[in-house]
């Protein structure tokens, strides 16, 4: 592959190439996720032309750009795969699995470049490309190649079409020069910017209808060498910003987004020390202080508003799994429908990033463990093609996201032996099938005799608890032999509020979410239990509660005053007794990401700002219980 | 280590002038109550609510080593921006007091050697005369540099 040598680019022009690079990456990106999910439509219904067409459309806009970003490489996968789907629309070649392959590999490359542009000059990545390239030749090789000998990409001919994957659709109105309303047109800007004469337009039309009718105004008039690329991506770039008005969707950066949340946040605590002021201070029926509530009101609207900026779909989300669960299935030769549904109910974004891995997981496992062989799956009278599914819907304030399958189920027997093989459970005691199906949660059990690398990588069900608990969340199991098993798990909406208490430990005020907090007991001497002269246990109502100082806690010198107060705090039906000084009370906080100076200190969980505009730090429960001492 | 000539904001602690590069100045705010933070050097005074955003505030006396003084009402934070794994982050600096901005040509810095300041040497880019007085150029980066803070993390898990 030739790349430029853009070294050599005096720098402002370097910085404007940097740009185009940045914007292309993010408009490749979006093709690409555009064409995974046609992918597996395509799989399912091979007949569907408008998916290869939509298909195709990505791969042609992928080339375009990446031949004005000078992307070679990119340029030559795409055009390629292009050329394979064309003949898939053609009906020369029939499309089938290995095809859906190809067009996924060739998907997987470019986003591969677009992640690490360096990889272009990687010797063995190449090498990689090219065995996929010759791979994609061979395919294309089947049809009579003589009709469709097309001419090799000029990298002096770039198309510029800078529309993402959703306006697709309006593709074709737009050919037909049917923009909506006053939209002004391609050839009406070029005409404007006195790059056109009126006549030339008609002549590119024409053109465009009789010669090129998958191709964009512009790129006819590039093509027709009747305009230079730069002064159609140009009147793109300005015809995108007189639409953009009547777009549903804008891109904003997620720290702006973040800082309006934070400025709103201020404006809640400023708003209610005034409020404080002034009921202290006037009459209330006045009107000031009427119309101070209202403003209070407003203020908590308009917080609310700020936080649902941070909600997305679950869409992306959701388009990864797919991606893993088809390669997981094809690798392990099962047969199995996979289907997601819900995929536009909303959530913070931050915990959608955290949810991936649970996830994949969960699908991952039921894929591998809970669907049965084919054989086993007739010889029990049920349809040979397992099912699979993905659901997300929004109930109560908060998101449930069920993972679904119509396989076995779990055996209980089986997963009951090996817990207590383990030692993992109480011998004397006897469970219900629901708390046995809990077993599988726990850490150090895994009941696959052999880990495989589909899941079960030593690492097993009780990280996918552990990662939705952090999310203040839950994972339920239903299970019936032979019927399947759901996995549901229960996330709040909004993660970054939660109800926290606030307590006085050593004269600063920390918060610890009200959810761990079983009860809080002013201790009595006779209570304690001290070993070596130390306090180390407390006696609650006959429980033995493990006691953590707080010089445990924090890991400082053990210079512990005497506990006023213990909070009782629970995980898992684990207890520990925390000693503070003081209760201030409980409220509604909005939680802030601990700042990554402080990234090494394990204790708190994050940071929040109270009502009097002070900082406190919210305490990690799950530390704790980790803490020496503590158990 | 590049001499950085141009605007400076200078400030002082005790008898000693420091400068930093105005470009990395977000802004400067009188003391504010500060929200400690345990298990961090004694440096690291806590944290600070700044309109909204939580940010980390060292006070620079004691990470020069000089003896601790009450906090006045001419004590100030300066609001600086320094990288953190490559992103900008804010974070906040005590001083005794901010003095001025004054603008220090390359010719008027001498590189930076031991001066006998207060200072380790690593932390100085290199002496600026401005009229009758010397300002030490401080590089920010290397003051704030992250590392400070994972002490913390180091001993906390040989202590486990």
């Amino acid at each position: 592959m030739h790349m430029k040598d853009n070294e050599n680019l005096p720098e402002s022009k370097q910085e404007v190439e940097n740009e185009f690079l940045e914007d292309f990456i993010v408009e490749a990106s979006e093709h690409i996720e555009n064409i995974e999910m046609n992918v597996f439509t395509f799989e399912k219904e091979p007949e569907n032309e408008e998916v290869i067409h939509s298909m195709f459309r990505s791969f042609h806009t992928v080339k375009g750009l990446a031949g004005f970003v000078e992307q070679a490489l990119i340029e030559n996968i795409a055009h390629k795969t292009e050329t394979l789907l064309d003949y898939c629309r053609k009906k020369i070649l029939k499309p089938d699995k290995n095809i859906a392959n190809i067009i996924l590999t060739s998907a997987d490359y470019i986003k591969k470049i677009c992640e690490d542009t360096s990889l272009c000059g990687d010797e063995s990545f190449l090498e990689e490309i090219d065995k996929h390239l010759q791979k994609l030749a061979q395919e294309e090789k089947c049809p009579d190649k003589q009709a469709f000998e097309e001419s090799p990409p000029n990298p002096e001919i770039e198309e510029l079409t800078f529309e993402s994957t959703k306006e697709n659709s309006e593709n074709n109105e737009k050919l037909a020069g049917k923009l909506p309303g006053n939209t002004p047109k391609i050839g009406e800007i070029l005409v404007e910017e006195k790059k056109l004469d009126p006549g030339e337009v008609a002549g590119i039309l024409e053109k465009q209808q009789k010669d090129y009718p998958d191709f964009k105004f512009g790129e006819v008039a590039i093509y027709e060498e009747k305009a230079q690329p730069k002064d159609v991506l140009n009147a793109v770039k300005k015809q995108q910003a007189k639409t953009s008005a009547k777009e549903e969707y804008m891109r904003i950066s997620t720290e702006k987004v973040d800082n309006l949340v934070d400025m709103v946040g201020e404006l809640v605590i400023t708003q209610s020390l005034v409020e404080q002021f002034a009921i202290s201070n006037f009459e209330s029926g006045k009107s000031f202080t009427n119309n101070l509530g209202r403003m209070a009101r407003i203020t908590k609207d308009l917080q609310n508003l700020a936080m649902y900026l941070r909600m997305v779909p679950l869409k992306s989300t959701f388009q990864k799994i797919t991606r893993i669960a088809r390669d997981t299935i094809n690798e392990l030769e099962k047969d199995i429908d996979f289907s997601t549904s819900g995929d536009d109910t909303e959530i913070d974004r931050m915990v959608t990033e955290k949810l991936l891995d649970p996830l994949v997981h969960l699908v991952k496992n039921s894929v591998s463990h809970g669907i049965e062989s084919e054989e086993k799956r007739i010889k029990e009278e049920k349809p040979s093609t397992g099912s699979v599914r993905l659901c997300a819907y929004n109930k109560r304030g908060n998101i449930y996201i069920e993972i679904n399958d119509d396989g076995g189920g779990i055996n209980t027997e089986k997963v009951y032996q090996k817990a207590l093989d383990k030692g993992l459970i109480d011998p004397n005691r006897s469970y219900s099938d629901s708390e046995i199906h809990e077993f599988i949660m726990l850490p150090g059990f895994s009941t696959m005799e052999v880990a495989n690398n589909i899941s079960g990588r030593g690492v097993g069900l009780d990280v996918v608890r552990t990662e939705i608990q952090k999310n203040g969340g839950k994972v339920e199991i239903h299970s019936e032999k032979g019927r399947g098993s759901t996995f549901t798990l229960k996330i709040p909406v909004n993660h970054a509020i939660l109800n926290g208490t606030v307590v006085n430990i050593k004269d600063s005020n920390y918060i610890i979410p009200t959810l761990n907090i079983k009860q809080i007991i002013q201790p009595k001497e006779e209570q304690w239990v001290y070993v070596k002269n130390v306090r180390s246990k407390i006696n609650v109502r006959g429980e033995i509660i493990p006691f953590l100082p707080v010089s445990g806690l924090f890991g400082t010198q053990p210079e512990d005053e005497e506990p006023a107060l213990i909070v009782i705090i629970e995980l898992e039906q684990k207890y520990l007794a925390l000693p503070v000084k003081n209760v201030i009370g409980r409220q509604e906080i909005v939680v802030k990401p601990v700042s990554e100076n402080f990234s090494g200190l394990d204790y708190i969980s994050g940071m929040s700002i109270l009502g009097d505009g002070k900082v406190s730090l919210i305490l990690d429960v799950e530390v704790m219980f980790k803490k020496k001492g503590a158990n | 280590m590049q001499i950085q000539d141009g605007k400076h904001l200078t400030f002082s602690l005790g008898k000693e002038d420091y400068g930093i590069p105005i470009l990395q100045v977000r802004e400067i705010i009188g003391m504010m109550e500060i929200t400690e933070v345990p298990k961090t050097p004694e440096y690291i005074k806590g944290v600070i609510n700044l309109r909204g955003k939580i940010i980390p505030i060292m006070d620079l006396r004691s990470k020069f080593g000089m003896d601790p003084i009450e906090y006045t009402e001419r004590t100030c934070i300066i609001v600086v921006e320094v990288d953190v794994n490559k992103a900008k982050r804010p974070m906040g600096i005590v001083v005794d007091m901010v003095s001025e901005v004054v603008t220090i040509e390359q010719g008027e810095i001498e590189a930076a050697l031991d001066y006998g300041a207060k200072v380790d040497g690593d932390f100085l880019t290199g002496m600026g005369k401005v009229k009758d007085k010397v300002v030490l150029l401080l590089e920010i980066e290397k003051i704030t540099n992250s590392e400070d803070f994972n002490i913390a993390l180091e001993e906390t898990n040989t202590r486990i």
